[in-house]
């Protein structure tokens, strides 16, 4: 409805501005006419004024005769109209076509066109200049009058085309739906010259009766083409002409002006359509607020799009600490569940391992309570009266065997506390590995023949064979696994053997192990092989005694030496422990022969026989007032094999004994026990040679701890043998 | 007297032929051949107005076109024009004119507004009419007297007015048109004023309004020019004159030039030229002398 009002109000300006238009241009025009005519008056009233007319009343004033003056007053009177008519003229037409000067009698002085109609003069004339229609001649007269010192002296009078007024100023072509005519006041047409009348005269005269400056609807009444169609919707504008008794009368169609849309036929079209524009109206106002609430929730929505962008960004940037804060926590989490696990196992390995010295604590004190009984009850002995000397000397090697075994487990413990706290330091030196088996196997033949063991001694490597390493802790290594042989083994073999399993760019990987026949480990026990102060059978009722420390040894001076170690067990079916060993190859054309001695080298199986064996203290429980001391006294086994010369003795190398020799000469200088096992070596080397039975008896008066007399008989057999040379 | 009078017209006769030798060679061929034609010319009224132009000065540029030959303005006065004309002094004794002296001949016509009198037929060729002319008796507007009504008869328009005059004071300017003897004025009783100051016509007026006299003659032309400029100033009181008719004047020796004037003037006057000449300088004159400017043609 708004839109349509807003048309009807647009059309209704539009058709208003269309008739202040209209009407602006009809008064222009009329203005125009007006001003036309109102040049031709005020041109007469001022040819009035003139002084060619002056000098004549003036000259006439003073008497002079028509005849001889005023003639040429007249004259030049005359000549001033002339020259008017000349001068004005509208597109090369003079607007006056007559000018009459008439005395004040109304006579006429000068007619530049006498041969035209007489103009009358009308009262008034002399009241001030006038401008007057004469349609019956179609002309248009100003008069002026004519006055001397105050004194209406004559008029001037003037007359032009009436056709000129249509002609020039208004358009007088007949059109079919527009037309301007000028009308007089009693409403007859002036057309333009050379054409006729085309309106009726009631017709004019009802056009003359118009309100003026108004547009309405008049009947056309229109003779000639376009009559009929110029009928319907006939408006005419009557518009007065400024000083003259003449109207223009604007006569055109109603479309013309307002175009084929109008007003009235948009009310025609809003009258026919009223629900139509109704339910638009609705529809458009329901569509606007739509819109509009539209446009509110679009604007809210973003609001709250951006609101939550920006609190998404604030949470995003909160996601991403948070997410960092515990991709933080989950790294200390792990940190922690690690240093627990960690924690956890060194708990468990701190427990493990008091638990392993609670035990250790439990079998070392074992361990050196036995020996301490022996001590200590052989010493008790000793102190009774009246015993024999054969006794006396029995209790002493007790004690000396006590003190031994308690000294060999010292330096156990000893060696593995220097190995756990890296201050064992391999020595580096060359060795002949199948002097270092038949050493080990001939300082375990004693005890092995006690128990009916057979002892095997096996090199599988080159002959000759010379490496460059610690033959010490070699030794060790060895010893302490034929120990646990000939511990846990009450029948059949044993067997120490050596290997070079690969050897590159001087360097070779040696593999030792002892093998037996004895009561094995049971799979669930292995696990605790290797580990210090653990021992399969920990119980205090075991049957086999002993530290745990020598596998754990081995283990640790193999993994010193570049190797490692193993074992390969059944229960009660024997065990094979082994380890192996990186050792430089000796380069050829050295010695490889040992500096503190090693065995004759054979080809193929070496038996060795042991030169003696160190009776040792039978696993006993001494109470106190119970003490039993068991001695054995280790002889050659029968079951040692060995190849011999020709002659059955083994010739002696002096070089493996002449230091071996010195070294226990100055063991038994200063009362040294390792004097013992050192002799069990010397004995060894010799087994076999002719000075073998020499050291015997020595033997025994190492092994009864006398050292003295020992020494002194060493020093004879080497004086004998030439030991001392060097 | 007789003796004197046989004398003396000897000696015109003598005089009017050694004037003819003298002047006869300044005829249309001459003045052809010499390519030049020298306009005498006094400054009077607006025949010669004194800045170049004029009525006359006009009419004889275009003869100059019309014969193919420059043209050349040659100022004189109402005293030596014809002596510069003809190279002669004239001299009126009586009905008698003389021509005496030697000058020089400074030009070959004369068109100032010059009035065919008599006299000056004598000495002179005439063209054919070149305006219309009638001597008016003026005086001051406030002078007492009245001027005639004016009838259709002019000598009795002329007789009243010469009565009003009577021996009144009247300005006049011998040798030219408004000399007294030309019109019967000498020898009656008048006061006659001879303008000698200048002679220019122009002043006559003036001189009048100066009161150097009660009345003073004036031609039409110069009438009808001050009847306007002195408007309220100066009233015309009758006719002293027939009319009169002014026209070009030529040497005796130049008839030939003469006609060419004169078919120069009917063809102007034919062709409306005259007429526009006319109404430029002389805008109320036609009113004056109707008949003469209803005439096409000489």
């Amino acid at each position: 409805m708004v839109l349509l009002w807003n048309a009807f109000r647009t059309q209704e300006q539009l058709k208003s501005a269309a008739d202040a238009r209209l009407i602006a241009s009809s008064l222009r025009k009329a203005t125009a006419v007006g001003d036309f005519v109102a040049e031709r008056r005020n041109g007469v009233a001022e040819l009035a004024e003139r002084h060619e007319i002056e000098t004549y009343l003036i000259n006439k004033a003073l008497g002079m005769s028509p005849r001889y003056g005023l003639n040429a007053n007249l004259d030049a009177v005359e000549e001033r109209f002339r020259r008017l008519v000349a001068q004005k003229t509208v597109r090369g037409e003079p607007i006056y076509n007559r000018i009459v000067l008439f005395d004040e009698n109304g006579d006429t002085l000068i007619d530049i066109a006498p041969d035209q109609p007489a103009i009358p003069l009308p009262k008034g004339t002399r009241d001030g200049a006038t401008l007057r229609v004469d349609p019956e001649n179609r002309r248009i007269v100003a008069t002026a009058p004519v006055l001397y010192r105050g004194i209406f002296s004559g008029t001037v009078a003037a007359a032009g085309e009436l056709e000129q007024l249509s002609r020039y100023l208004i358009s007088s072509e007949s059109q079919d739906q527009y037309r301007e005519v000028l009308l007089t006041v009693d409403g007859r047409e002036l057309p333009a010259l050379g054409r006729k009348a085309i309106l009726d005269a009631g017709y004019t005269h009802s056009l003359a009766a118009l309100p003026q400056n108004k547009l309405v609807p008049v009947d056309p009444m229109v003779d000639g083409p376009g009559g009929d169609t110029a009928r319907r919707g006939t408006l005419a504008l009557r518009t007065p002409i400024s000083g003259v008794p003449l109207s223009l009368v604007t006569i055109l169609a109603e479309d013309q002006i307002y175009g084929q849309i109008t007003s009235r036929l948009f009310l025609f079209s809003a009258a026919a359509f009223p629900l139509v524009v109704l339910f638009a109206a609705i529809l458009f106002d329901r569509m606007r607020r739509r819109t509009i609430k539209l446009q509110v929730a679009f604007a809210e929505s973003d609001r709250r799009r951006f609101e939550l962008q920006g609190r998404n960004v604030v949470l995003s940037e909160e996601i991403e600490r948070r997410e960092a804060v515990e991709r933080e926590l989950r790294d200390k989490s792990a940190e922690l569940e690690a240093m627990t696990a960690d924690l956890r196992a060194s708990m468990l390995r701190a427990e493990e391992a008091s638990l392993a010295k609670t035990r250790f604590l439990a079998t070392v004190s074992h361990e050196i309570r036995t020996p301490m009984n022996g001590v200590l009850g052989m010493a008790q002995r000793l102190l009774a009266p009246e015993l024999t000397q054969h006794e006396r000397q029995g209790y002493v090697r007790t004690i000396l065997n006590s003190g031994q075994t308690l000294l060999t487990l010292l330096n156990d413990i000893l060696d593995l506390s220097k190995v756990e706290a890296g201050k064992l330091d391999l020595t580096h030196s060359l060795f002949d590995p199948l002097q270092i088996l038949e050493e080990t196997a001939a300082l375990f033949a004693e005890s092995a023949h006690q128990k009916g063991l057979r002892v095997e001694v096996a090199w599988r490597g080159p002959e000759c064979a010379g490496y460059w390493g610690d033959p010490i802790r070699l030794r060790q290594m060895l010893s302490n696994l034929a120990s646990n042989a000939v511990k846990f083994t009450d029948a059949g073999y044993i067997r120490i053997e050596g290997t070079e399993v690969e050897r590159n760019s001087g360097q070779a990987a040696l593999e030792f192990g002892v093998s037996d026949s004895g009561v094995g480990v049971p799979q669930d026990k292995q696990s605790m092989l290797f580990q210090p102060f653990t021992q399969v059978d920990g119980s205090s009722t075991r049957r086999f005694g002993g530290t745990g420390l020598g596998l754990s040894i081995v283990r640790s001076l193999a993994q010193m030496m570049g190797g490692e170690v193993g074992v390969e067990t059944k229960d009660g079916e024997g065990s094979r422990f082994w380890f192996r060993i990186r050792a430089d190859v000796m380069a050829e054309g050295v010695d490889a022969r040992p500096r503190e001695g090693a065995a004759e080298r054979r080809n193929g199986f070496t038996a060795q026989a042991a030169a003696g064996s160190l009776a040792k203290a039978e696993d006993s429980r001494a109470d106190a007032g119970d003490v039993t001391v068991a001695t054995s006294r280790g002889t050659e086994t029968e079951n040692t094999r060995e190849k011999t010369s020709g002659t059955g003795v083994r010739p002696l190398q002096i070089d493996h004994v002449v230091p071996l020799v010195k070294e226990i000469e100055l063991l038994l200088e200063g009362r040294k026990f390792r004097a013992v096992g050192r002799f069990q070596a010397l004995q060894a080397r010799v087994a076999g040679t002719g000075v073998s039975a020499e050291l015997e008896p020595i033997a025994r008066l190492v092994a009864d701890f006398r050292f003295e007399d020992a020494l002194s008989g060493l020093r004879r057999i080497a004086s004998a043998h030439g030991w001392n040379a060097g | 007297m007789k003796i004197l009078t046989v004398i003396s017209k000897v000696g015109v006769a003598a005089l009017v032929i050694c004037m003819a030798t003298l002047t006869w060679a300044a005829d249309l061929k001459e003045i052809k051949a010499r390519g030049e034609i020298r306009h005498l010319g006094i400054k009077y009224a607006n025949f010669v107005t004194g800045a170049g132009d004029g009525f006359d000065v006009e009419l004889v540029q275009g003869f100059a076109r019309h014969i193919g030959v420059k043209y050349r303005l040659v100022y004189t006065d109402f005293y030596n024009v014809i002596r510069d004309l003809l190279g002669k002094d004239v001299v009126r004794r009586g009905d008698e004119v003389l021509l005496e002296g030697q000058h020089p001949v400074k030009g070959d016509i004369i068109a100032t507004g010059f009035t065919v009198l008599p006299w000056r037929e004598k000495v002179v060729l005439y063209s054919v009419p070149t305006f219309p002319s009638q001597v008016l008796l003026v005086a001051r507007a406030e002078s007492a007297y009245t001027p005639i009504k004016g009838s259709a008869n002019l000598s009795k328009d002329i007789v009243e007015t010469k009565a009003i005059l009577g021996t009144k004071s009247l300005l006049v300017m011998e040798r030219t048109c408004l000399d007294p003897a030309n019109y019967g004025l000498k020898g009656k009783g008048i006061d006659l004023k001879a303008y000698s100051k200048s002679s220019n016509l122009n002043e006559m007026v003036p001189a009048l309004l100066n009161k150097d006299a009660e009345f003073t003659l004036l031609d039409v032309p110069d009438a009808v020019l001050d009847l306007q400029k002195w408007a309220g100033k100066i009233k015309v009181i009758g006719p002293i004159s027939e009319q009169q008719e002014l026209a070009a004047a030529f040497p005796k020796s130049s008839p030939e030039l003469r006609d060419a004037f004169n078919e120069y003037m009917r063809r102007i006057r034919a062709d409306g030229s005259y007429d526009r000449l006319v109404n430029k300088y002389y805008p109320g004159i036609r009113r004056y002398f109707p008949d003469f400017f209803g005439r096409k043609g000489a």
